[in-house]
Formats: structure tokens, sequence, C-alpha cells
């Protein structure tokens, strides 16, 4: 820890932090556009000015010094609020204001922006500009990415991430002097994985998602922590929502898994999650039709079916999407409902190999939970090809998917179509619902609680942002009515008594309650909750990150 | 004193036919100090250089003895970059060197590689020299070939290479961490200070970075030594507030403009700014001055009531002006202070590098409002926002800035110096609504406001002791 005095008062903070850090961290804002912790400083925007007296010496530096680059040392003493210090800071905020458009009322990023936000702190009340404002045109640099070059303060965060994290390089400054403007080479747009990550980066509403576009306004929008589901990697994130739809997903900090990034097919899921496709209540088979039915027929119907067939010869395949509680529901349902030793995994084709950015890696495992589901399962359970071998062998099945775009072999069709009946759950129609006697609504990551286990075995916590669809029910409840129709009792009233259950019969998960999980997750066999790695960063994010 | 003359050292047979070439040069003594230079401990040369007072020639005028003290002795490898990025405006005596007589750059930067452990120099030429980069060329050739540089200098255990890079056209890049920015193959983009070069420079290695006419003075200190240098300039004994006394040395005074003679005279440090126009052969056609650029486009303007002040590092100073490169802009009668100003601020607007905030916006703020005066739109109250926003890239009253690099303040400089000591034109300007060129008298802030120079003169009559 290091003693230093701001704004007289004398404070602890950690070690190695910048000023700007250290700031965040006893609650004082350092306005400031270009300093992001993770990316070089070049302390272009001289927005983060301080007064700093070096530790031991009399007085104060003369020059101001840049809180972004400077870090903090025992005995060093640093002011905010000094006139020098106002005067600098409203004036650099005055040069950026000066050919700024203020069309605030059709900018995405107002509500968060921080030129809205430090203007208003710490700016004139009266702009002294006089002259003839700057108006380049707006630029599509990508297909997520358009850049309204009248908004851009030319902090260059953006081109330090395609230089640091993505690798690219593909944005960069072009001219000099007044007529800076970020752009990317002629003929190659910004097209990367990780491309949304520089909206999110920039700090005024210059650089605009495609998909977000005047979709809402930010302060409509109500905010859950969350889980990606997009790889195993388990990213952690806010999903945004607003009447029910999921409008915008955003990454949250976590330093030991996804760092302030995620990459962009978590980032434009709400798509599918919002999609029109989406099942709303349960179907049945009449037919080559799928009509509504009711959730009575369709537990009626699932419970004729499996005593027709005799419990030991129906499949019960599992969803490496489904959360480690309805893992557990399945488990049991499975195994003392159903009395089947048929049980699989269904999981999403994977890709070869990690996509590997300098900054980033978008794992290859394309499934939130697969570490969960084989320790719930067992580590001997039948995946990925290995299922149809289980479905062969039955006469009918019950499968949970969940998977968006799940594609089926012909072989695996064939293998569907000899079963005497199949009862799917998913959330939109796909090429499993069409092979099925009764589709059965699921739920998206957004619609429900529970925890997904990350390729780190690594638990973390997703919150259901609304509720589920139409008359569809939480994956849990589904199995619990369905395991009453096979007169078999489970004792799940919420979410909470299912994990309840988990902890309690599944060693693995021994002392894994939703405290321990916390924030940022907790690895299984790591003992108490981790500890903090960087309080500065924490702060920093909780101050500027949101 | 006496009447000034012309003092040639640097420039000594620079009108020699040929003397770009090694066999001219050596005929004329040239490389001879490498003898003494081998014999000599590097540390007891670094301790010559520093008592000799020499200092940087670049513009800021720091020590050069005390700036080779900083390198680190253990962290190798280290760079020299020699700085013949000459862009100021109104400077242009490294062009001559660089292009008849090369070689005393090439023996310089021996000498201060010598002195500093250096095996690798540097020389960043701006793009424009195209003659003096093809002369440096052939003479850093010519030097190879006999044994000069390479493995072996001089037949001595020492090794040195020089490359030379041609500049793109960027006046920033003549800041010494753009030079090294722009030498790493980057954007033209002064580093943020600390770490100054002589810990982190070129390569994340320490890197002393010189200007061309610093470089070339180095050999004359080893031949003749500190003593002698000593001799020539001038040194206060009592200087005023605490500012650096030495000025020891020649100086290349490039002086342009509205003279009879322009061009490079080179003198002992020290004389006037009438006396070297003077010498220069007075203003054309007997016309008076108007106003005097003493360093470079970036050195606060000077009034005719100011031009008896010393052209040397310490008077320049406390005249709230500075030395600079030694490029002396002289302007007469009819000149519209306005629409020089405005030409200036057009040149500055135009090389900002652009990556810091008050710089990119404040530069091109500056010379809208300047020219918008120029061109009769202007209102009351504009010269004081003139002042303001300049102001507000760096402060020229409190010298201190809120910009990365020092070009803050080169913009500032002009422009609150023009505004203030020609505040009349300006007013005259806004008043009528269109260009007018006032007469000297009547342009002039009248002397008893605003003026450094005459303060501290009468400050000083009262320190006899003062030279």
């Amino acid at each position: 820890m290091a003693k230093i005095t701001m704004d007289g008062i004398e404070y602890e903070v950690s070690d190695g932090l910048t000023v700007v850090q250290a700031s965040a961290e006893v609650g004082i804002t350092v306005p400031h556009y270009c300093y992001h912790p993770t990316l070089p400083a070049p302390a272009n925007c001289r927005m983060c000015l301080v007064e700093l007296t070096l530790p031991g010496a009399p007085g104060p530096l003369r020059q101001l010094a840049t809180g972004c680059s400077t870090r903090v040392a025992d005995g060093m003493v640093v002011n905010h609020e000094t006139p020098t210090v106002q005067a600098a800071r409203a004036s650099s905020l005055e040069s950026l204001l000066a050919h700024h458009p203020l069309d605030c009322p059709t900018c995405d990023q107002a509500g968060e922006c921080e030129l809205q936000n430090f203007a208003h702190k710490f700016g004139h009340d009266v702009g002294n500009y006089a002259e003839t404002k700057k108006t380049p045109p707006r630029k599509h640099l990508g297909p997520n990415v358009d850049l309204f070059t009248t908004r851009c303060v030319v902090c260059t965060r953006c081109a330090r991430f395609t230089e640091e994290v993505s690798g690219d390089a593909v944005l960069s400054l072009v001219n000099r002097g007044g007529k800076n403007e970020i752009d990317v080479y002629p003929g190659i747009p910004i097209d990367n994985k990780l491309s949304g990550s520089v909206v999110d980066l920039c700090p005024v509403g210059a650089l605009s998602s495609t998909d977000f576009m005047y979709r809402s306004r930010p302060w409509f929008l109500e905010e859950v922590d969350s889980v990606c589901t997009r790889c195993s990697k388990g990213c952690n994130i806010t999903v945004e929502h607003r009447d029910g739809e999921t409008v915008r997903i955003k990454p949250r900090l976590n330093e030991d898994v996804n760092g302030f990034w995620m990459c962009d097919d978590g980032r434009y899921d709400c798509d599918y999650v919002s999609s029109p496709d989406r099942l709303r209540m349960p179907l049945a088979r009449e037919g080559d039709d799928l009509v509504a039915c009711g959730w009575s027929d369709v537990f009626d119907r699932i419970a004729g079916a499996v005593q027709a067939a005799g419990g030991e010869n129906v499949a019960v395949i599992a969803s490496a999407w489904s959360t480690n509680e309805e893992l557990h529901a399945v488990r049991r349902f499975a195994t003392e409902a159903v009395h089947t030793s048929l049980i699989g995994l269904l999981s999403a084709a994977g890709d070869d190999e990690d996509t590997v950015y300098p900054g980033f890696t978008i794992e290859k495992d394309k499934n939130p939970n697969r570490a969960g589901a084989r320790l719930i399962l067992g580590e001997e359970v039948a995946q990925d090809s290995a299922i149809w071998e289980v479905l062969r062998r039955a006469n009918a099945a019950i499968i949970f998917s969940g998977i968006p775009d799940a594609e089926l072999s012909d072989d695996a069709v064939a293998t569907l179509a000899a079963l005497g009946f199949l009862a799917v759950v998913d959330v939109g129609t796909s090429a499993l619902t069409a092979l099925a006697d009764i589709v059965i609504p699921g739920t998206t990551y957004t619609e429900k609680d529970g925890c997904f286990t990350n390729s780190q075995q690594r638990v973390q916590k997703l919150n259901a942002a609304h509720r589920p669809l139409g008359t569809a029910m939480r994956e849990w409840e589904f199995v619990r009515y369905a395991a009453e129709a096979l007169e078999t009792e489970f004792d799940y009233t919420d979410e909470a008594s299912v994990t309840a259950d988990l902890v309690a019969s599944t060693p693995a998960f021994a002392g894994v309650t939703l405290e321990v999980v916390g924030e940022r997750g907790h690895v299984l066999g790591s003992g108490e909750a981790e500890p903090e790695t960087n309080d500065g960063n924490y702060a920093y994010a909780r101050m500027f990150w949101k | 004193m006496g009447k000034p003359k012309e003092l040639r050292i640097l420039y000594e047979h620079l009108d020699v036919p040929d003397m770009h070439t090694i066999e001219v040069y050596r005929q004329h003594g040239g490389y001879s100090s490498l003898d003494k230079l081998f014999t000599q401990e590097p540390s007891d040369l670094v301790d010559m250089i520093k008592d000799s007072g020499l200092r940087g020639r670049g513009g800021a005028g720091f020590s050069t003895g005390m700036k080779w003290s900083f390198v680190p002795k253990d962290i190798e490898p280290k760079y020299l970059c020699a700085n013949a990025d000459e862009s100021e405006p109104g400077t242009f005596s490294n062009r001559y060197v660089l292009e008849r007589k090369p070689h005393s750059l090439i023996e310089g930067i021996i000498c201060a590689c010598w002195t500093l452990g250096i095996h690798t120099a540097y020389v960043y030429i701006r793009g424009e020299f195209t003659l003096g980069k093809v002369r440096l060329d052939a003479a850093i050739e010519e030097a190879y070939a006999n044994g000069l540089l390479g493995k072996s200098v001089a037949g001595k255990d020492f090794a040195l290479d020089i490359y030379t890079h041609a500049g793109a056209g960027a006046y920033i890049c003549g800041e010494e961490t753009g030079l090294i920015e722009s030498l790493e193959g980057k954007r033209g983009q002064p580093r943020n200070k600390p770490p100054f070069p002589a810990v982190q420079g070129l390569f994340m290695k320490p890197t002393v970075v010189q200007n061309v006419e610093t470089l070339c003075n180095v050999p004359f200190i080893v031949n003749k030594g500190a003593e002698w240098y000593k001799t020539l300039g001038t040194v206060y004994s009592d200087p005023p507030r605490g500012t650096d006394p030495v000025n020891t040395g020649t100086k290349l005074y490039c002086i342009s403009g509205h003279v009879e003679k322009p061009g490079v005279y080179e003198v002992e440090m020290g004389l006037t700014a009438n006396e070297l126009i003077e010498m220069a052969g007075g203003v054309r056609g007997g016309n008076r001055v108007k106003a005097v650029i003493p360093g470079g486009s970036s050195a606060p303007v000077l009034t005719p009531y100011e031009c008896d002040v010393p052209l040397d590092f310490t008077s320049l100073q406390m005249a709230k002006t500075m030395l600079g490169s030694g490029g002396i802009i002289v302007m007469d009668e009819t000149v519209c202070t306005v629409h020089a100003l405005t030409n200036l601020l057009d040149f500055y607007a135009h090389e900002s590098c652009g990556q810091c905030t008050p710089c990119r916006n404040g530069t091109p703020w500056t010379r809208d409002v300047a020219k918008r005066i120029e061109q009769g739109g202007g209102k009351p109250g504009d010269v004081d926002r003139l002042i303001e926003v300049a102001n507000s890239i760096a402060n020229v009253d409190t010298f201190t800035w809120n910009t990365i690099c020092v070009f803050g303040i080169a913009v500032s400089w002009p422009a609150v110096s023009f505004a203030r000591k020609f505040r009349p034109e300006f007013e005259a300007h806004i008043r009528e609504g269109k260009c007018v060129t006032l007469p000297v008298d009547e342009a002039v802030t009248p002397p008893e406001e605003n003026y450094a120079w005459p303060q501290v003169l009468a400050e000083v009559a009262q320190k006899p002791s003062w030279d």
C-alpha cells in the first residue's frame, strides 16, 4: 500500500496504480478520454491533469501532470481541484466541444457519454468558440461499426485497441493536426470478432454499433449481470433489456476470465434471444403439423410414451447449454423418474482450435457449460457424436437443446426419425423440433437464473433479465412436472432449491453457495472465495465502465 | 567589445571549393581533433564539454555537458541522433553545413560517440534537404573508405556506424521525441516526458539527440580546450533571476527578411539585434524596423524598442523571448503585423501533429481568430480572445503548457506577443473592418506597457556587477 495525500486527505491506496485508478479507488473522479487501464497511455486528451508534488519535493511541479501516466508513490501529494487544474481541463473540454455537433438528442451515447458527463461536471457554462465548425462525414468502418466523425475526440482508444488487443491495427489516425481522423485503410474494414469492443471503448458517441443504433435511449434500459453462452470461456456480461426484450449485451469486467472485453459472437446474441421465431407455447404433432397444445397434454403424452417404451428404453439427452441446476434436475429426472441409463449430452459443434487474438482468446468449444455437465452427468457421459449411438439404442427420447442454429446430419435425422416418440425442449424452431412429436418451449440464458461452469472450472452466476416467453416454463419446472407425471416427487420450489439439491448431492459442487460464486465466479476446488486481483481496475470499472 | 565582426569557426573555409570532400576538408585541418580525442578518457571529455559551457543550439539551450552526464553508462546499446531536421521558419544554418562541410558533422558525431560510448548514430535530415543528404551520404561513404567509420574508427578499438534518414516534411519531427518516433517508423508524434530520451529514447534505449550545430562545436572544444572556448561569447557574472549565465562560443545567426544582405553570420554570442541588422547591411531601402523575431518563428517578437537586447540565451530569456534556433526575421515598416502573425499561425495549424487536444483544436482556432481579424471580420474583444485562446494551449505568462510537447508554447508565444506588442494595429483592423498597416510608432504598443527588456535594463542598472 502507498500513502498518498489527495486534496488534503491522506489515503492508503494499492501500489502500482495510476493516479486515475487510485483516485477512483477512493471515490474521486479524474476525467479522461484517452486513458484505459489495459492500453498504453498516450496522455493525449489532457483531461486528467492534476497538480503533483513528488515525494519529498518542497512544492508542486510547475507543469501539471497527467494522472493517467503517473503512478502513485509513497508520499506523493495530488491536488485535483486547484484553479490551474480546473482551468486547464475546462479549456481542454472547450477545445473538444469546439467542433462537436452537439447532436445529443439523436446520439445513442447520450446518457452514458463522457463528453456530457465531464462537460456537466468540469466544463465551462458558456462556449467561446465562434469560428466555423468542421463537418467531416459519417463513415461506415465495418459491418458492425459506424464512425460519426464529428463527434470524435481523437482519443485513439479504438486505434490502440486494434493494435494491442485485436492485433490487426485496422483503425488508425489519418491526416494531421486539426484534420486528424480515425479511419480504416481503403478496402480493409474493421471486421474481426472483437470489432464491437471499440464501440464500448469509445468514450463519446463517435463509434456506434449499427446493431444498437437508434434502438433505445440508454436510460430506459435495465441491466442484469449474466454470463455469455457462446463459448466455454464464459465471458462476464451485462444484459440490457427493455419491456421484456434484450436489446444490448456488453462485457463486464472480470480480470480472471474476459478482462474488459467480449467477442461479437456473444455481443450480437440479442438477435436470437429476441427473435420472432422463438417458441412461446408447447406444440404437439398432428400429422405433418405441429399445433399448439396445453401443458397437461405435454405431460400426459410424455408419461404415456415413457410407460409404453419402458423407462430403460427411453434416452434422455441433456444440453451443454443448460445451467448446472438444469443439468442436475435432468439427471435426476432420467435416473429417478424415467429409470434409464441412456443419457447423453447434446452440444453445439465447436471450432477446430481457439481463435486467438493478442489480447483475447475465443475458445473452440462453443458450449457454455460442458464442464459443468461432465461434473454432473459424469465424465463418461456420451457426448458429441456418441449421443447418436445412445439414441439408436432407444425407442423414445427426450432431448433438451436450447442450442441456436443446431444442425443435424442425415444419419442423425434417420436416427431420430426411427424413434417411436421424440420430445424436444428448445428455444426456437430448429432441425430437432421439425422431427419432434412434442415440442416444449425452453428458456434462453436471459430468462433464467442459475450457474454455468466454464472451461477453467469456474462457476459463474447468470440472472434472469426477463420472464420466459408466452406460457414457457423454466427447465427445472418442466422437469418437476414431467417427473410428477411419472409419479416421482422432486422437492423443487424455485432455482435456489435446485441449487441446494445440486450442492448437497454432487461432491464437486460442495460448498458452492451464491455468496461464494459472487460477481466474479468461483473456481471449483479452490477453497474460499478468491481474493480480488486488482482493486484499482475494479474501482476504475465501477466508476467509468458501467 | 567594439564593432562586432564575423568570427568564423564552424563556418571556417565554408566557401572553399570542394570543401565537402574529405580531401579538401583534411587539407584545412579536418579530423585533426581525433588525435586528441582518443587519448582522453570519455569521462574527462564529458567534464570538458560541461566546463566549456556549450549549450544546445537547437532551441532550448540546455547545457550539452549536463545532458551527456545523464546518459546511463551501463545500458547498451545507446544511440546518438543528430537532429538535422532544420525546419523552424527563418533558420537555415545547418543546411550549409550539410551541403558544404558535411565532414565537420561526421567529426562531431565521432567525438560525441567516443565520449558517450555510442556505436550507432543516426542523422535525421529534413526531407527537403536533397543536396544536403546527397553530400552527407557521400561524405559518410568517404569516411568509411578512409577508415574513420566502421569497425575500427581511425585504427582505434572503437566501432561506429552512421546512418542517415530523410524526414517526410513534418515540422514536429524536429522535436526530439517526435524525431525518435519518426526514426522508428511511426507517426511523428512527440512522446510524453518523462522518461526523457537520455533514459529511454530510440528503441527505448538511452539516446542523445543533438542539433547539428551543437555537434559541430564539439571537435573545436576537443582540439583547443574548454579554456579557449570560454574566451568566446559572454558569461554574465551575476545574472538576474537565476538564469543560466553561460553563453560561450559563437552562434550561427540566420538573418532573413527585410535586410540588405540576408544570410548566415557567425559571431560570438552577445551582440545586439541592432548590431546584427547593421552587419547584414541594415534594413532594406533605409526603412525602419517594425518587428524582429529573434530565434525562429516560435520566439516572441521584439519591437523596435527592444532591439538593443543582446542575442544570447540569457538576455533573450530575460527579455521574455528566446534565442531558439538563431533564426532572426526582420520586418520593416511595410509589414502588417496581423498578416505576419496569420501567416505564422497558418504554419503552426498545418504542422500541429494533432495528438493532444489543446494543440489539435487550439492551433486552428488561434489561426482562425487571427485570420478573421486580418480579413476585416474582427469583433471588439477579439484581440483578448486571441490571447486567451493561445494562452489556453500554453500559458506564456506562467510558462506552463497543457500539451505533450513544447509545440504548444511555440504557437502561443508568437500569437500572444504579436497581439500584445502590436495591439494598436490589431485594434485598427477590427475598427476599420479591413487590413490597415499603421506606421511603426502607431502600430506598436507604447514602450511603458508590457515590455520585459526595458524593465530588465532598469533592474540591471541597479546592479553594477552584471556585465
